[in-house]
Formats: structure tokens, sequence, C-alpha cells
């Protein structure tokens, strides 16, 4: 291929296989190539067991869809959390950024994606029924929609929440508002909007 | 040769589409009504205490500002215009204006400015939020832009004979974008011919001279809204040579 610059056949496609992940072009594709030619054997051959290994020993959580190396993620099987709670987020990484903040006990649900119609990915292309499979087998007491508040996460939270409004179960969202260290003069409309909206009373202790 | 002086123009603009890039970064699609389709990097806007973020969401109409460069343009700065908010907490509107927003976005070529599209999008999106979506809101929609695309559909000459059409059912073919009088189906069997019933016909007649206003209180049978629909699609796709992801959502019921 033109853009990779190269004639042997082995370098080549190295620089496609690294062309095709996400973020990475033509040019980043060459350099981290060249940088694994430089690489010893050992560190090489170290990297390319690491990337085998995701494929090899990486699933997905039977209950949750979280990546998992076992048929049932650590979270899932850990007796210690609160199994009354769901908290349903788009992404693997999403559950990462939440457990980091040490607030939450409870399970997860991720979708793998959001209802996207420009992109042709609607509710069935997402983890949804099994949501509704661990709703109708487990004692679920609440669920926190925790999907990106942007339209298409709103949208997302929206079908949830009118599937599962009949269940009478308890169905909240993750508060929207100013992010801590941001200037007021920079937000945008709706998040103000909301800011003001759940703004609460000052707490003495804070 | 020295690299190109950046250049930092403002615009009003519809977003449309949003894609994340690299870490953190997002591009951003917008219909614009000077510059046509706009596409640039909103920098860190994935990131929580972003200024760009929150304003750079589907379906804001915004004012932004953005950095010409070699590569993607940069947006720098954005304030928000209109929000369009009951769509956005309808799961059925959103649905029905992805459609809409993506027809626009297959129209539109970029740094090629097209006033009277952006204008559509914008009258149809505001017509939606006041008074809500109808079959014939998209068929009017469906038939303006392709007319303002220069491809008005043939409504009343046979577009293989060019002689007017004598009242009656007739087919329409999307590869000779018009009506195809009855008696010369038999002989043009590799063209698409779609059915055109007498109603459908005067349906889309009166599309073509009626504004947003007309519109509203029309009511036509579901078999010849049907009929429209699908010669209005299959127009549309025989000219843009693509499918539309969201058509698939426009019957989704919610």
């Amino acid at each position: 291929m033109d853009i990779h610059n190269s004639t042997i056949p082995t370098v080549t496609r190295l620089i496609e296989a690294f062309h095709r992940l996400p973020g990475i072009g033509p040019k980043t594709a060459q350099r981290l190539t060249y940088h694994l030619i430089r690489m010893p054997e050992e560190e090489a051959k170290e990297f390319s067991e690491a990337v085998l290994g995701i494929k090899e020993k990486i699933t997905f959580c039977s209950f949750c869809s979280n990546i998992s190396q076992e048929e049932i993620c650590l979270l899932c099987s850990n007796d210690n959390r609160d199994k009354s709670k769901i908290c349903v987020v788009e992404e693997p990484l999403d559950i990462v950024a939440i457990e980091r903040t040490r607030a939450y006990n409870g399970l997860y649900q991720v979708l793998h994606g959001v209802i996207s119609p420009m992109n042709g990915i609607g509710p069935e292309n997402l983890k949804i029924s099994k949501l509704l499979e661990r709703l109708k087998s487990q004692n679920i007491e609440e669920i926190i929609i925790a999907t990106n508040p942007k339209l298409e996460g709103e949208a997302t939270a929206m079908y949830i929440e009118n599937l599962i409004s009949p269940l009478n179960i308890k169905i909240t969202r993750l508060a929207r508002g100013l992010p801590s260290g941001s200037d007021i003069e920079y937000a945008d409309d709706s998040t103000l909007e909301h800011a003001l909206n759940s703004r609460s009373e000052i707490q003495n202790d804070l | 040769m020295s690299p190109a002086k950046p250049e930092i123009y403002t615009s009003r603009g519809i977003v449309i589409k949003i894609n994340n890039l690299g870490e953190s970064d997002r591009i951003i699609t917008l219909i614009t009504p000077n510059f046509g389709l706009v596409r640039g990097v909103a920098k860190s806007a994935r990131k929580t205490g972003s200024k760009l973020g929150g304003h750079f969401d589907i379906l804001k109409y915004v004012n932004f500002s953005i950095r010409e460069t070699r590569s993607i343009s940069q947006l720098t700065q954005a304030t928000n215009i209109y929000g369009f908010k009951k769509i956005r907490n309808d799961l059925n509107l959103f649905f029905q204006t992805s459609y809409i927003s993506e027809v626009a976005e297959k129209f539109s070529i970029e740094n090629n400015p097209n006033l009277p599209l952006f204008n559509l999008l914008k009258t149809t999106l505001d017509h939606i939020e006041q008074f809500g979506y109808s079959e014939n809101l998209l068929h009017f929609y469906e038939l303006k832009i392709l007319e303002l695309n220069g491809f008005a559909p043939e409504l009343y000459k046979c577009v293989e004979s060019e002689n007017t059409l004598e009242p009656g059912n007739h087919y329409y073919s999307p590869e000779r974008g018009g009506l195809i009088d009855f008696k010369y189906s038999n002989l043009k069997s590799n063209l698409t011919l779609l059915p055109a019933n007498l109603n459908t016909i005067k349906y889309l007649r009166y599309l073509s001279k009626s504004n947003f206003e007309k519109i509203d209180n029309l009511s036509i049978d579901e078999i010849y809204q049907k009929q429209t629909s699908r010669i209005l699609k299959i127009q549309i796709k025989n000219i843009i040579d693509r499918s539309i992801k969201s058509e698939k959502f426009l019957n989704k019921k919610i």
C-alpha cells in the first residue's frame, strides 16, 4: 500500500495492523512498527503475548457483559457487593471510572454502545435484553442509568426507562451539573439548566 | 513552501453528527448557512471540564469559531443558540429527526454554501419542535430537498415520451427522476418502476406547490402515503447512491 511506503511485506502487514486501531494514523503506525523492529526480541515477544492474551483469555461476563477472564467477572462474583443495585454504563471503561470514586458498591450492566440512528445502532444491537433478563431473575431494587449526558446517551436512558418502568423498580439517573473547577461563564445552557434544577441546600458539614 | 496561514472564521450551524477521535477529542459535523457542511475537531471535548463539549451535541443550533488548518479544522469557541428541547426529550422525535438530519448531511458538500438547504433543515426542525412530526411533513421535506438540489421529480410529463400525462395511474422511475406513462411501462424493463396511483400523483403535486403551513391539515389515505414514501426514499437513495442508516428507525414506535 502506498501510504505505508514499505516494500517488505512483513513490515507493511504490521503497519496496516496498527493503522486499523482507533486514533492511529499512517505516520504513527509507521513509527510504532519501526519502534518494534528496534525492540529487543524478548520485549517484542512479551508484547505479542499480551496482545494474543487479550483474545485468548478475555471474554465477556455472562451477567453484566463487562470484560472478564472468567465466565463471571470479579465484580459480579464478589459477595461483598450490593446485589440490589445495577448501574447501567455504555462501555467497560466507564466501570473503571466509577470504581475509581469508591462511592458505589453495586453491580453493573455494560451496554456496549448507545442508540445511534445515524450510525445504524438500535436497541437490538445493545445488551439491553441481558439487563431485562437480570431484572426478571434477580432481586433488583434500583437501576442507576449512567449513560453519557449527550443526546444519544439520553435517548438510550429514555428507552431503558420506558422498558423498566412497568416493572416497578426504582430508576435513577446520574446527576448533571457543573464539573469541579469549571467556569459558569463557559457552561452550556443545558448543563446550567440541569445544575439549577438539581441545586441542593448547603450542608453545614461541607 | 511555507504552511498555509491559519484562518479563523465564525458561523452558525446545526450539529448533526459527533464521532470520538483519539483519547479525548471529538469530530463535530455541522450544517451551516454560509459554508455548507463543516467538519472540525473539538479538542478535549470529551473531558468533563471542556468548554466546548456541552455545546457540541447532536441537534444543537450553535454559534462557533473554527480555525482552518492544512489537515482537519479546529473548533475553538461555541455558544448555544437553541437546543430543540422537545425533540431531545422525545425518543420518537429523535429517531425521526435523525433521518431528516442524515438526508441533509448526504446532500451537503464541504465548503459549498447551500443556504436554502440549511433553511429547509432548520425550518423543518423548528416545525417539529413546535407542532410535532407528521408523514406529510417528512414527504414535504424529502420532496423539497430533491428540488433544492436540482433533482425535482418530473410530475407532469412522462419522462420517456415527454408528453403531458393523462389523469390516471402511472409509474415512477427513480433512474429517470419522474413519472412514466403506464403505456410505456412494458417497454422499459431495465428501469425500476414504482406504482404511482392518481391520488399519489396529486399528493406529490400538491406537496411540491405547498409550504409548511399548508401541509399540517392535509389528510391522505395510508396507501397513498406509503406509495409516496417509497417513491421519495428510493429516489433519494438513487441520487446519493448510499443507504440511509437512520431510515429503519423512522417507523420505530417507542
